[in-house]
């Protein structure tokens, strides 16, 4: 599909600075600690496909405005991992100095406010609401991991499959009658590189979930969900 | 009674016809109608939009125009018809048409042979494939002659303009019509073979008493509408310039409109018509929308209100809207521009916005919330949508349960400002839109 020639104006920096105060501290945040991390927010948008332009030395912590990402780490001889997809109203710690070397991926236009982490938790180092929302999404995210983990050194390929798509039903999908319905903003590939299967695996797999009539897909992005529960029996979880 | 916040109505907010909606349409590139028009698959949805009338009403926003000079009619639909041949050859040849909507403006304030051959033109050039046939139709240009084309092309629905029975708001808004025509066209229409008969009605309309609206609706409901389409009239003259006609000394003010709104919906739901979402209503047992309303099978579109479950809309003639999962076109809106680029073989949609995976899933939110008051919340919007919709659920207008949003039976009348709140091109777009109720 062709891109748009002039595309829809980029939230401009005030509104993606509160929708990121509102997500993370919904309870409301002191004016002080508000202004000290608007000052080092940094507001970018970047195009689908293109990687977030992260200064490498520094850690890093991205929010996504609006748009989805992956983050990819890149082991020896060209290896990489997807390491995470993330979606708008997330947090991505991206850190400097691994053992693998990090990039973050934007997969459609992506609106982000960066932060340098040292200076980010500096400011909300007494500040118990900001501590607790990030520790929460800290332990959101190590979860996640492990589910992962778990995946990669596990499953089978169905199952891998099937375990990522209740993950992204239950982060993105949105019911249409009395089914879940999401577009999925990441490519097949991405899915594999993310599995640790190949395209074409990634690709027999959905076929046999549809066959299996637990899913139905439409174009390249949209899944449908007909019944979640069956497809957990699918993702092998104890 | 629904509780009247006036505060939380204060900020104008789209209608939601489309996600996004076309205030954010801009300049899209030339390719991109043709490349997904070639991608479509099963079956389509076509909208005919005739963007004429015998008389042009002072309140309308419609993209109309007088029929006036012959000509210039001649001219439009020779543009219509090369159109439809340009856009039918670009379909793949396994899509299939299985609805085809006339509006407008008024579609029958052309001639009844002109719509004939319209439809046989239709007819050849696409397949398609026992068709739900609709049409919008003005009162006062309806004739027999219309009526036996309706009948031999087999139109089931059919949806009048009525806006209100009361005279002296007739003439305040510049739409004078008497209730014979009216019944006449009832009649015509009944004989014709139409089976869901809709009334467009207003409320908030100048010099509009409670009585007027109720008197109208009690006429509605006699005369046998399956459906009634209860607009608030939008005094928008900032956007339609042809409202300055209308004496805005007169018009109901917030609160009066909202009790209005009130009063429409609890007459109807006691006496015959079930709710479809926030301002239509339908007979249950006969007429298909109410019955995709209680079976959480509705949709939203450029109509309003439907049962169309097509995720392709085609839209053809000037300004009409063009809907694919992933792209919204809308055609040139200057019926003389259209003219000229549909007839020299062009495609006419120069504006529109590709919607992302993102803008899917906020447009089936803000669809299932205004069609079903209830939504599953992604997990990552839970929270924040807790406290954006504060104000709502303090109020008891909607709660949250779980991963589900409800919007309660008191909440209705806020629908389209909670899903706002799932809108992020709101806050940055400075548009006026109409008030919510």
């Amino acid at each position: 599909m062709s891109k748009p020639l002039s595309p829809a104006p980029a939230a401009s920096h005030e509104h993606l600075f509160d929708a990121f105060l509102r997500g993370f501290v919904p309870s409301g945040a002191k004016s002080e600690i508000a202004a000290a991390l608007g000052k080092i927010a940094q507001p970018m948008n970047v195009g689908r496909e293109s990687n977030v332009p992260l200064d490498p030395c520094k850690n890093a912590l991205v929010y996504v405005g609006s748009g989805a990402t992956k983050l990819i780490a890149s082991a020896s001889g060209g290896r990489e991992q997807v390491v995470a997809f993330h979606f708008t109203g997330d947090l991505v710690s991206v850190p400097e100095g691994a053992w693998h070397s990090y990039s973050l991926c934007a997969l459609t236009k992506t609106d982000l406010l960066a932060f340098p982490a040292d200076a980010f938790l500096e400011i909300i180092d007494a500040e118990p609401v900001f501590l607790k929302a990030l520790l929460e999404r800290s332990f959101t995210a190590l979860n996640r991991c492990r589910d992962k983990a778990v995946g990669l050194g596990r499953k089978t390929a169905q199952e891998r499959l099937a375990s990522f798509l209740v993950g992204m039903a239950e982060r993105i999908a949105v019911n249409e009658a009395d089914c879940l319905v999401m577009e999925l903003p990441m490519s097949r590939r991405d899915i594999g590189d993310s599995l640790g299967l190949t395209i074409e695996t990634v690709s027999r797999q959905f076929s046999e979930l549809r066959l299996a009539g637990l899913i139905e897909t439409t174009g390249r992005s949209r899944v449908l969900l007909r019944d979640l529960t069956s497809l957990a029996k699918h993702a092998g979880h104890g | 009674m629904w509780p009247f916040y006036p505060e939380l109505l204060a900020t104008p907010v789209p209608r939601y016809t489309s996600y996004p909606t076309a205030a954010e349409f801009g300049p899209i590139e030339s390719g991109a109608y043709h490349a997904a028009l070639k991608e479509v698959g099963g079956d389509v949805s076509l909208y005919i939009h005739i963007p004429f009338c015998e008389k042009i009403c002072f309140y309308c926003g419609c993209n109309t125009g007088a029929v006036g000079k012959k000509q210039r009619l001649g001219s439009y639909l020779h543009a219509l018809h090369e159109e439809i041949t340009q856009v039918s050859a670009m379909l793949p040849d396994t899509v299939r048409v299985r609805r085809v909507a006339f509006g407008g403006g008024s579609p029958n304030a052309i001639s009844a042979a002109d719509f004939l051959r319209l439809f046989d033109h239709l007819t050849g050039e696409f397949d398609i494939f026992d068709p739900i046939l609709s049409i919008e139709l003005d009162p006062r240009s309806m004739s027999e002659e219309w009526a036996d084309a309706i009948a031999s092309v087999g139109i089931e629905r059919a949806s009048l303009g009525v806006q209100t029975f009361a005279s002296h708001c007739q003439h305040a808004i510049g739409r004078v019509q008497s209730e014979d025509l009216i019944l006449r066209t009832v009649d015509w229409l009944r004989d014709a073979g139409v089976t869901s008969l809709n009334f467009d009605l207003m409320y908030g309309l100048p010099e509009q008493s409670s009585d007027d609206l109720l008197d109208s609706l009690k006429r509605s409901r006699v005369l046998g509408a399956d459906r009634i389409a209860l607009f608030g009239y939008a005094h928008v003259p900032h956007i339609v310039p042809r409202q300055r006609a209308i004496d805005d000394s007169n018009l109901p003010d917030p609160a009066e409109r909202f009790a209005m709104a009130n009063l429409g919906f609890t007459y109807l739901c006691t006496h015959g018509y079930v709710p479809v979402g926030f301002d239509h209503f339908a007979k249950p047992g006969g007429d298909p929308l109410a019955h995709a309303a209680l079976s959480r099978a509705l949709h939203r579109n450029f109509q309003g209100f439907t049962d169309d479950d097509s995720t392709v809309l085609i839209g053809l003639g000037s300004s009409a809207i063009s809907s694919f999962p992933d792209l919204l076109v809308q055609n040139e809106k200057n019926s003389g521009r259209y003219r000229m680029m549909a007839s020299q073989g062009q495609l006419a949609a120069m504006r529109g916005i590709e919607r992302s995976a993102e803008d899917q899933t906020r447009g089936r939110m803000i669809e299932q919330l205004l069609c079903h008051g209830r939504v599953r919340l992604p997990s990552n919007m839970v929270e924040a949508a807790r406290a954006a919709l504060r104000p709502f659920t303090e109020k008891g207008l909607a709660a949250i349960d779980g991963a589900h949003l409800n919007i309660s039976p008191d909440g209705l009348p806020y629908a389209r400002t909670i899903a706002a709140l799932f809108d992020p091109y709101r806050g940055q777009s400075l548009r006026h839109f109409s008030s919510a109720v």
